[in-house]
């Protein structure tokens, strides 16, 4: 609205006049929503990532690749097919076999190994097909060297707890119950730390081919 | 506009009559939108896939066959190791055993199933160590893509729900996950049905096998 001399008002000529002097606000506004869904939601898909990883650094059998405050290496893969009653597995199912992957980690100087014991390891096939390490079925299996499958410490002969040492290499197990027709080599192997102080790019995981 | 120019003789009042029309336009459509949105409970509510009879339904990530089902009045299973003699499992109403084929199809996990009766109450698998079988009671087993599992659900309900039940199966072990597929599947029992499968029941089904 527009005050004249005589104390009169009158509507300003032209909407488009409004928006011109307004132009600043609207912009501002226009940022502010922007940021104000943006933000949160950027969050909300870090936290998911933490989770759900699906940035993969590929590494070949072998190599060794840094991640998570350290450095790691696929050691050694290889099938049990001997898994039914009786066996050091125990399964129920004799049409499936157990996929060993051995894995080695060094952790950098500085990284609390403790942190590297919530690790995760799946395999997965070209179909996106996941199983998970040490399934339920596979809970009563004891490794005779006492590796366990977490990343940063394990269980020793006095039941007392071996912490990885940083520069030292630590070897832990993941084990993987599959279909016994599944051509295992053909597999892709993760492993995933879900935690925000040691993994800087959220959402990366290490990619291990098995062949 | 200067000051030097002419004045309009008629000029509209900036609010009048058409402005209140306008304003309680807005109100009435704001309650309506208001009154027609879905709640938060529906909005996240689980997904039903509808299933009927003996089939094979896909949900997210699971499916399941249904092969059958049976009702027997009580179930005599092997003894354990305090109890080595054979033991009856006896219900206050009946036992329903569903038997189908679970399959993972992208993750491994647990699928859980419960019964819906035509009075909408729900009845839970009677646990995994109820009927203790290993390698046929489904109730928390674990399943992995390629590798499904052959079993069955054992529900205990009274004899008089039988007529309408339908079988819900879900991913995991606690409720039906929010936003995620919930198969409900008709069994088909009509009141002749239920008849037929209460007159059928054995009173001690044997499950020494």
């Amino acid at each position: 609205m527009t005050r004249h001399a005589d104390g009169t008002t009158s509507q300003p000529a032209s909407p488009s006049g409004w928006w011109r002097r307004n132009r600043a606000w609207l912009l501002g506004a226009l940022l502010l929503g922007v940021v104000a869904f943006a933000r949160p939601y950027q969050d909300a898909l870090k936290e998911y990532q933490r989770w759900r990883p699906h940035d993969p650094v590929d590494v070949a059998k072998g190599e060794w690749a840094e991640y998570a405050g350290a450095r790691w290496r696929l050691v050694d893969a290889s099938l049990k097919t001997a898994t039914g009653p009786g066996s050091a597995f125990d399964l129920q199912r004799l049409d499936s076999s157990v996929l060993v992957l051995r894995y080695e980690v060094v952790p950098d100087p500085g990284t609390d190994p403790d942190k590297l014991d919530s690790c995760t390891g799946r395999v997965f096939d070209a179909q996106g097909r996941e199983w998970e390490n040490n399934p339920l079925p596979l809970s009563r299996y004891r490794n005779p060297q006492r590796l366990s499958d977490m990343c940063g410490s394990r269980l020793g002969e006095d039941f007392k707890r071996q912490h990885a040492r940083p520069g030292q290499p630590f070897v832990f197990e993941h084990l993987y119950q599959l279909p016994r027709s599944k051509d295992w080599r053909r597999l892709q192997a993760g492993i995933s730390v879900p935690d925000k102080a040691l993994v800087k790019d959220q959402g990366s995981y290490l990619r291990f081919s098995l062949q | 506009m200067s000051v030097l120019d002419p004045i309009p003789l008629r000029r509209r009042r900036w609010w009048g009559w058409r402005e209140w029309l306008l304003l309680l336009g807005a109100l009435v459509l704001i309650v309506l939108l208001r009154k027609g949105q879905p709640d938060y409970d529906a909005r996240v509510a689980p997904l039903l896939v509808h299933g009927h009879g003996l089939d094979r339904i896909e949900g997210r990530n699971f499916a399941i066959d249904v092969k059958g089902f049976k009702v027997a009045g009580a179930y005599l299973v092997a003894g354990d190791f305090s109890h080595p003699q054979p033991r009856q499992l006896k219900s206050s109403g009946v036992w329903l055993s569903v038997v189908g084929t679970l399959e993972a199809l992208e993750k491994p996990g647990i699928i859980s199933a419960r019964l819906q009766t035509r009075d909408g109450l729900f009845y839970d698998t009677s646990g995994s160590g109820r009927p203790k079988l290993d390698g046929v009671n489904l109730t928390d087993r674990f399943v992995a893509p390629g590798l499904p599992e052959s079993g069955a659900y054992f529900f205990e309900l009274p004899p008089d729900k039988l007529q309408g039940a339908h079988l819900q199966v879900y991913w995991g072990n606690l409720t039906p996950g929010l936003m995620d597929s919930l198969v409900d599947i008709d069994l088909g029992i009509d009141a002749a049905r239920a008849r037929a499968l209460l007159d059928e029941a054995e009173p001690v089904l044997d499950l020494r096998k």
